[in-house]
């Protein structure tokens, strides 16, 4: 059987972390109805309801020049576009002259 | 079938190269700037109407033509799914450019991880898996495409109503809701005007080129019949 003595150490050391938090709710009390609001403490900033906006943006931004972007956004668009168009006239070209080859192989062969 | 294109394809090509050069000269000579934003505005007139070619034309084209293959197995749906496919990646593409360019000045960043951005980028990306599935999964690859078009389809629902729900950095539906002076009006919705006959056309165009390698392989299978090919 253990000594009297350990096991009022372990019930100590077991109680200690309970006391805690009311300990600190205690002090917190305490201070919130003791002392007044300090009106220089910087006021907490809310969250924003989902997204943060880019830090600095604005001030980067005004540095970039609008000119260059437009220009490569269009440069883009066409060349999206043309590069588009121009693939599919090479294929419809490649695919149309391997047409004849076959069709005249095959009408060879017919007429053979 | 003949290899020449039809001439009605031709004209329509070439009116929408000339509204194409028209739409360009209003956006820079016709159109006022925006006030805040000033001159990178400007890419608005083709950022929007290229978006709205991914998310109203190349998707839903994709998504139809992949109902009907999943219905019928015919492949002229399938043309139809590959044609909007193809048009999704294209309109996507540009937006995707575009739209950094444009956030770079406007936002001071080309990227920001906003949802509406976030869900294009995994709409267009799940166009390319589209034509990777089509071109290398091998039997059952038009089916896994085709079911894979119609995921896009729901993405570009949410991509579009994304903006109402999740308020972020990309801003609302300016044009939709009628906050466009009417000069920058007119402009715009010539823009689109522009951008919807050139997808028609580069669609038509895409589907001939079905069409010829559905007759090649025609041919190809009645050279190895005749035992001219292996």
């Amino acid at each position: 059987m253990p000594p009297l003595p350990w096991l009022l150490l372990a019930l100590a050391l077991l109680a200690a972390p309970l006391s805690l938090p009311a300990r600190a709710f205690a002090e917190g009390a305490t201070t919130s109805s003791t002392a007044p609001p300090n009106p220089a403490a910087p006021e907490k900033k809310p969250l924003p309801p989902g997204f943060e906006p880019v830090k600095g943006g604005e001030a980067r931004a005004a540095q970039v020049d609008a000119n260059a972007l437009v220009v490569a956004a269009y440069a883009a668009f066409f060349l999206l576009l043309f590069g588009f168009v121009l693939h599919v006239v090479r294929t419809q070209a490649r695919m149309a002259a391997e047409l004849k080859e076959l069709s005249s192989k095959l009408d060879r062969l017919g007429k053979g | 079938m003949s290899t020449k294109p039809p001439p009605l394809l031709m004209a329509l090509t070439a009116v929408s190269a000339c509204m194409m050069t028209a739409a360009v000269w209003m956006i820079f000579f016709d159109t006022p700037e925006e006030r805040v934003m000033g001159f990178v505005q400007k890419i608005f007139y083709f950022h929007v109407p290229s978006a709205w070619g991914l998310l109203f034309y190349g998707v839903p084209l994709a998504a139809v033509g992949s109902v009907g293959y999943l219905a019928t197995k015919d492949e002229r749906w399938d043309r139809i799914s590959d044609a909007g496919v193809e048009l999704a990646i294209v309109f996507g593409s540009m937006v995707l450019v575009s739209g950094p360019l444009w956030g770079r000045k406007a936002w001071g960043a080309y990227w920001v991880w906003d949802v509406r951005l976030t869900s294009t980028l995994v709409l267009v990306l799940s166009m390319v898996a589209c034509k990777i599935i089509r071109g290398y999964a091998g039997q059952g690859a038009k089916t896994a495409a085709a079911g894979l078009a119609l995921f896009a389809l729901l993405n570009s629902v949410f991509v579009y109503y994304s903006v109402d729900y999740f308020r972020g950095t990309h801003p609302t539906k300016v044009a939709m809701q009628g906050k466009l002076a009417p000069e920058m009006a007119r402009t715009f919705w010539f823009c689109v005007l522009t951008f919807m006959l050139t997808a028609g056309c580069l669609t038509w165009a895409r589907l001939r080129t079905g069409q010829l390698r559905s007759a090649l392989d025609q041919l190809h299978q009645r050279m190895t019949e005749a035992g001219l090919e292996d």
